[in-house]
């Protein structure tokens, strides 16, 4: 399917929202821009404006201030129906009077593709999200994941410029929500459209995403690869949101050609150099499955385990420090190990080659 | 002051946009432009003229009007009269609203469904229709008064007659009022205080009724309108019991004095516009019942046997009434002459056909254009209000529902000083009646339309334009068809509306255009009862026949839908 590459970009886009006498500033000052291809997901609680961002790409919100461009033209003021993006809703938002053929062929009427055409492309389509012999039905008579599939190849079918995800997979159970998530990615990729992914599930953010924007009240705390965005993230909310972690105090005490020397657990240690001035104290980023338990001669410092949970695939240990910090660990190969029991004093290591500090 | 004049700098922005997107939308442009032409031209227009005719009574500028009106004691005595009837009607219809919603969704009686049906019942029972029994039961030759209890002086015009006609046919307007308040109240409330140990008393007087408290208050003031606007059963059986609608009325066609007839109108759309706004932004706001649109099925906590006889009771003796009603009027058309001649003929249909038939056909040709026009416009209104933004929607939404609380008086003053000059010359023709039909009738649709659109998800309709379909596309495709239940019910309403009007098409007839109620009226003035009520049976059966036709063509009219996907 021939699709036109387009790029989307924001520019400063500020969403005020009145009413009940309070404003309400749902998006403040975002500016971002999009390859053509690419899926860049928008990730944060809810209410942090990531819907609203949205709307504003497909038009059904004016922006207070900045301007959306879509393939470089300035769209601010077009209306939702000229702006041929499609838009796959939380909700689905199926026309219930419609079959499943009618609700995908839809999009094609304003398009300038004879009968004959439409249907084949919606055959086509329907193969393509596997929903080949349901062409008849009503969305009332199809399943949740169905109806998402409906959803999605509503908006494929169009051709549009740029695809747009609401928390599509939100209704979802989880193991549906998983095989979803992957065939969305594979056909967005196939057919390299231009998408803006909006979840506040950092699993999905993560699996799926070619960038993901991570958003707090309103405003863009960091933007990256899904790798950067977990291994190095830029501030303290972005490394609690995009998973589990434990923040640990680094004194820096002084820095050579390509070392710093840090206090660290009130141990002087070096790691690579890091940008940050002597006497300054700064938190380390270590995820629970950086932590590796030794017997308690080992490690860099000892915690006492004051928990411990077996989940299968990983067990998760809470480690009470001296110095009253509190560590969580992860073993992702529980077998490879004598377990540590509730009461035992482990040691506690990890790799400081790539230890990465808050500023 | 800077962040203030930058704020507004900003709004501006915002609405731009909204307003270039807007405007690349020409029918969307072209409906946000016409609609509030349309309301201030036959809304807003027409009761200005009323208050610019009142207070311009020999073409200047003077107060004389109302000095005049305020000092005659007789003149304030219609005032009195009229917030006096008002205010027992609306208590006592609102005490018999409340025993049927109370017993009809609590109180575990028998025959539910014929009770519903008889609260329901005088909605589309035509005027006079009731005055018309009443009469015939109770007057001079009534059949109870006369013949059963040999009464001779016993007058039933005056108030004690408006109350029981008014009661009648207005406790049905709290009844569907208290009903929808009592669905919507959660039982499980009443039945945790139950729980905790409360007799069944105490917990209709602790828990109940204060949650009905605001629903209480909305129909009490509700019934307090209708009373106040009613012009057919005053100007039949108040007797000396003056009103204002009927003195409005008689200033206004039978003295020809405009100033008066217009100052007393607007005396009675004061106490209407008052009692409207409280109830409208103050009352409904207070309601603690959020309606949720889900029917709730639930175990009743029965009341005791002696209540539940009570309840029976009341309920069989009111529905006894409203029957006994019907049925004098089936008889009315049959008997030779009333109170008189007791022997069975079919002269008053013949007579009824004779001077009635060219109202018959002219009052179902004005309802058929009144009816599609204004379940269309206000579906278009609900829409734009529930669905759309732009600046001044909130007075459009305001100025659609004004009709509501305008007496029907005021508006047949309005449309007859408005429209009676070029460019819009309009007096004696179907088209100011029609009018007239859609600008009043219209606020039911615009409800219905609003409360099925706000629980239809949005995302629905803007899954139409994402995917290319303009407004109106949308509109016409996807909203029609999810809202068709509200739309076919607000159909039905104007119908029957148009069908059953009098207040303000008695002003505006026409020996052309002629409305079948004001052809009763005058057959009821000049006393023969039969004719009247024939003609009452042939507005009935009209009504019901051609609601089983919209039903069997249309569907069921339901108000509630939830349509989600
Ligand atoms: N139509 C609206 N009117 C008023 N406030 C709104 C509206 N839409 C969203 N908001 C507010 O804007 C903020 C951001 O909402 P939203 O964009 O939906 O967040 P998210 O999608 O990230 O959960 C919230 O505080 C929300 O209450
Ligand atoms: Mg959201």
């Amino acid at each position: 399917m021939p699709i036109e590459h387009t790029s989307v970009m924001l520019e400063r886009l500020v969403k005020v929202f009145t009413g009940g006498g309070r404003d309400v500033v749902a998006v403040n000052d975002v500016s971002l821009s999009i390859e053509p291809g690419e899926l860049v997901t928008l990730l944060g609680p809810s209410g942090c404006g990531k819907t609203t961002a949205l709307r504003m790409v497909a038009g059904f919100e004016a922006p207070t201030s900045g301007r959306v461009f879509i393939g470089g033209k300035d769209v601010t003021s077009t209306p939702p129906n000229l702006r041929n993006t499609a838009m796959v809703f939380q909700s689905y938002a199926l026309f219930p009077h419609m079959t499943v053929r009618e609700n995908i062929g839809y999009g094609l009427r304003f398009r300038n593709v004879g009968r004959p055409e439409a249907g084949e492309k919606v055959e086509r389509i329907m193969d393509l999200v596997g929903l080949s012999g349901l062409g008849d039905r009503s969305p009332n008579q199809l399943s949740g994941g169905q109806q998402q599939r409906v959803a999605l190849a509503r908006a494929l079918v169009v051709e549009p410029r740029v695809l747009l995800f609401d928390e599509p997979l939100s209704n979802l159970d989880a193991k549906l929500r998983e095989q979803m998530r992957g065939e969305i990615r594979r056909i967005q990729k196939n057919l390299s459209i231009t998408a803006v992914y909006v979840t506040h599930d950092q699993n999905e953010a993560m699996s799926i995403s070619d960038r993901v924007v991570v958003m707090r009240e309103g405003q863009i705390e960091q933007v990256g690869t899904p790798e950067d965005i977990y291994a190095q993230p830029a501030t303290r909310f972005v490394a609690d949101f995009v998973g589990k972690v434990n923040f640990i105090p680094v004194e820096i005490m002084e820095s050579g050609e390509e070392e710093t020397s840090v206090k660290l657990f009130g141990q002087q240690m070096t790691i690579p150099k890091v940008p940050y001035g002597a006497g300054e104290t700064h938190l380390a980023v270590v995820r629970p499955e950086e932590l590796e338990l030794t017997p308690a001669d080992n490690g860099f410092v000892r915690g006492e385990v004051t928990s411990r949970t077996y989940l299968g695939s990983v067990v998760e240990y809470d480690l009470a420090l001296a110095d009253g910090l509190t560590l969580m660990a992860l073993d992702y190969n529980p077998k490879a190990r004598p377990p540590f029991e509730v009461g035992d004093v482990a040691g506690i290591y990890f790799d400081l080659g790539k230890l990465h500090l808050l500023k | 002051m800077e962040e203030n004049r930058s704020k507004r700098s900003i709004r501006w922005v915002e609405a731009k946009h909204q307003l270039a997107m807007v405007c690349r939308n020409p029918i969307l442009l072209t409906t946000i432009l016409v609609v509030p032409a349309l309301l201030i031209m036959f809304v807003i227009h027409p009761i200005g003229q009323v208050i610019r005719v009142s207070l311009t009574p020999g073409g200047e500028f003077s107060l004389d009007t109302y000095t005049y009106l305020l000092s005659q004691w007789w003149l304030r005595q219609t005032f009195r009269n009229s917030i006096l009837l008002g205010v027992i009607v609306a208590t006592l219809g609102t005490i018999v609203g409340f025993t049927f919603a109370f017993a009809l969704n609590r109180g575990d009686i028998p025959w539910k469904r014929f009770f519903r049906l008889m609260a329901q019942l005088p909605i589309i029972s035509p005027p006079f229709m009731f005055c018309l029994s009443v009469i015939l039961l109770l007057g001079r030759n009534g059949i109870i008064t006369k013949q059963l209890l040999g009464l001779r002086n016993f007058d039933i015009y005056g108030l004690k007659g408006l109350v029981l006609v008014q009661t009648m046919g207005m406790f049905p307007v709290a009844f569907m009022v208290l009903d929808g308040v009592l669905q919507a109240i959660n039982p499980d409330l009443e039945e945790g205080a139950l729980n905790l140990g409360a007799s069944k008393g105490k917990v209709f007087w602790t828990v109940t009724v204060p949650l009905c408290v605001p629903g209480i208050a909305s129909s009490w003031l509700l019934v307090f309108v209708t009373s106040l606007a009613d012009f057919a059963n005053p100007v039949v059986i108040s007797g000396k019991f003056d009103v204002l609608s009927v003195q409005a009325y008689f200033q206004f066609t039978g003295l020809y004095n405009m100033p008066r007839g217009s100052a007393v109108a607007i005396l009675l759309l004061i106490p209407a516009m008052l009692a409207f706004v409280i109830e409208r932004y103050w009352v409904s706001r207070k309601s603690y019942v959020t309606v949720t649109g889900k029917p709730t099925t639930y175990r009743i906590i029965g009341p005791s046997k002696a209540t539940r006889r009570v309840l029976t009771a009341v309920c069989a003796v009111i529905s006894g009434v409203i029957l006994l009603f019907y049925i004098t009027v089936i008889a009315g058309a049959f008997v030779k002459l009333w109170g008189v001649d007791w022997s069975l003929t079919l002269d008053h249909f013949r007579y009824a056909w004779d001077v009635g038939k060219d109202s018959v056909r002219s009052t179902l040709v004005l309802s058929a254009w009144a009816t599609p026009i204004t379940g269309l416009l206000g579906m278009v209104i609900a829409f734009l209000l529930v669905r759309t933004h732009f600046p001044g929607k909130n007075v459009l939404g305001f100025t659609s529902m004004l009709a509501f609380a305008v007496p029907g008086t005021v508006v047949g003053i309005g449309y007859i000083l408005a429209f009676n000059q070029p460019p819009l010359l309009l007096t004696g023709t179907a088209a100011i009646i029609v009018l007239c039909f859609i600008f009043r009738e219209m606020p039911v649709a615009i409800e219905a339309g609003v409360a099925s659109l706000i629980q239809i998800d949005p995302s629905i309709e803007e899954a139409s334009t994402n995917l290319g379909a303009d407004t109106s596309y949308t509109f016409r495709r996807i909203t029609m068809p999810l809202v068709r239940p509200a739309f076919i019910a607000g159909l039905s309403y104007s119908f029957v509306r148009s069908m059953t009007a009098v207040s303000a098409v008695i002003f505006l007839v026409s020996a052309r255009w002629n409305h079948l109620t004001s052809l009763i009226y005058a057959q009821t003035e000049i006393m023969r009862l039969g004719a009247a009520s024939v003609l009452s049976l042939f507005l009935i059966i009209i009504v019901l026949v051609i609601f089983g036709l919209m039903r069997a063509f249309l569907g069921e009219p339901v108000t509630r839908v939830r349509v989600g996907s």
